[in-house]
């Protein structure tokens, strides 16, 4: 049984862009989802009744659809009321989306776990909502939302390959295209599973720089955020 | 049914003029449960009150009630003046006239000692950083602690912390200081550092309502102690004739257990 890893490397160029675009993706889907996740989190706990069931309806819907379902029916079922998005497009939208129902819930577990007496204390001193919850609260979270949100993150790095469904050169797209030329799904497969190991790892060493800037409580660094 | 047995209130200082805060008929369930009934209940400005009952009569959730930390159903929670009520847009604004310390200290972990301080005055008074960090300064050296100003909360011991608490309350300058149970959760040999602290803020004529256990403490510096059981004051009264002549029987019986302990 041999591995024919030449028809790899001649077709290395489509992978490359495989991974670019699943790069390109992921590094702004998880941005824009922790930006939508703040705002989803805030209407979740906020007292206006009409904010706090928006946000409770949105996280139940995107949570309890499979992604792929997700991008169908952003891709496909959307042109018939006129709108057409691009497959990449699709992309940025749906994998934001997705992420931001989960980071919503990571990021309410996390001040739920940041002690009561915090917001006694803030209240009690007369500070403003917006701002203990930005100066008091929010650097209290880190220890609790890097472990959950570093997950989410990676799973939608991994999720990203079902944007190859809708044409998005991703990728797997990119697998299947070149073991489409050169009929070796061993070799492809392979590669591109291991290409997706890279990724995840390199972005995993990434995090553990971000834990350890935040998860130890150094003293002497100080979380104030000015 | 809501039988108080309140004795009459002893001569507060300034008996002419209105209360600082004035609640009245006050009521609050939790649900179903009721543990706060018909709560009548003045301070006036420079007075003492040591509000003491056992677990679970309501004394904490009475004290938060002032400044809104708990919300009541029933009657009226005044505060210079102003009523606090749901309408209410500035509770904000008279939650920094108000300073608390609470049992569990309640620090910003990841701030120092003098950023503690800083954050509301900056925030709410809109001091500039200089002035801040002297006003913080000089309530650092009044609880004695102004070496420590770089220190991180987790670095210092619990009676190091609740002074810490303290000055950081009174930087705001407050009308009243309100202590819930501020010694509590100390150990013993602490607990005389923060005692002492609050024994010179009350000669130097803070309004004070202190939640506390340390009867040592009452008898010394207030003006009037309360003891509250099931929700309701059951006797007022000034220390000496409430330590030496308790008129109702559920304080008699408190006290009992409070001093063979």
């Amino acid at each position: 049984m041999t591995f024919d890893y030449m028809a790899i490397w001649h077709n290395r160029d489509i992978l490359i862009d495989g991974v670019l675009t699943t790069l390109l993706v992921s590094t702004i889907a998880i941005p824009i989802g922790i930006c939508i996740g703040i705002a989803i989190c805030m209407m979740r706990i906020s007292e206006n009744r009409l904010l706090r069931w928006s946000a409770i309806g949105y996280i139940e819907v995107i949570r309890n659809i499979p992604f792929l379902i997700l991008i169908f029916l952003v891709f496909y079922a959307l042109p018939f009321y006129g709108i057409r998005v691009s497959g990449l497009a699709t992309g940025f939208i749906c994998l934001s989306i997705y992420g931001g129902a989960y980071f919503a819930e990571i990021f309410r577990g996390g001040i739920q776990s940041v002690a009561t007496g915090q917001f006694d204390a803030s209240k009690a001193l007369g500070l403003k909502y917006s701002f203990y919850m930005r100066r008091v609260i929010f650097p209290q979270l880190y220890q609790y939302i890097i472990p959950p949100g570093t997950n989410i993150a990676l799973t939608m790095i991994k999720e990203s390959s079902l944007l190859s469904m809708i044409t998005v050169a991703e990728l797997t797209y990119a697998a299947h295209d070149v073991n489409g030329r050169t009929f070796t799904p061993i070799e492809t497969f392979t590669t591109i599973a291991l290409l997706y190991w890279l990724i995840s790892t390199l972005f995993l060493k990434l995090t553990h720089l971000l834990q350890a800037k935040f998860g130890i409580e150094d003293a002497q660094d100080g979380l104030a955020i000015r | 049914m809501t039988q108080k047995t309140a004795v009459s209130t002893v001569a507060s200082p300034n008996l002419n003029q209105d209360a600082l805060i004035e609640i009245r008929k006050m009521n609050k369930w939790y649900g179903q449960f009721q543990v706060l009934k018909d709560i009548d209940f003045s301070v006036y400005t420079g007075e003492r009150v040591v509000i003491c009952g056992p677990s679970g009569s309501g004394k904490s959730t009475l004290i938060r009630c002032i400044n809104r930390l708990e919300v009541h159903q029933q009657g009226d929670i005044i505060f210079d003046g102003i009523a606090l009520t749901d309408e209410l847009k500035s509770i904000d604004k008279i939650r920094s006239e108000i300073g608390m310390c609470f049992q569990q200290f309640n620090l910003f972990p990841h701030l120092s000692v003098l950023e503690n301080l800083i954050l509301a005055p900056m925030s709410v008074r809109n001091l500039s950083r200089t002035k801040a960090e002297e006003l913080g300064l000089h309530y650092l050296e009044k609880v004695k602690i102004q070496d420590q100003a770089g220190k991180y909360p987790s670095q210092l011991s619990g009676g190091q912390q609740q002074r810490v608490a303290i000055a950081r309350a009174l930087c705001m300058q407050p009308r009243v200081m309100l202590f819930d149970e501020p010694t509590s959760a100390l150990d013993p040999e602490m607990i005389s550092e923060v005692l002492d602290i609050m024994e010179e803020l009350a000669t130097e004529g803070m309004t004070m309502i202190c939640v506390t256990h340390e009867m040592g403490f009452a008898r010394k510096v207030a003006d009037r102690v309360i003891f509250m059981d099931a929700g309701q004051i059951v006797e007022e009264n000034d220390p000496i004739n409430f330590f030496d002549n308790p008129q109702n029987s559920r304080t008699q019986k408190f006290l009992k257990q409070i001093f063979e302990h």
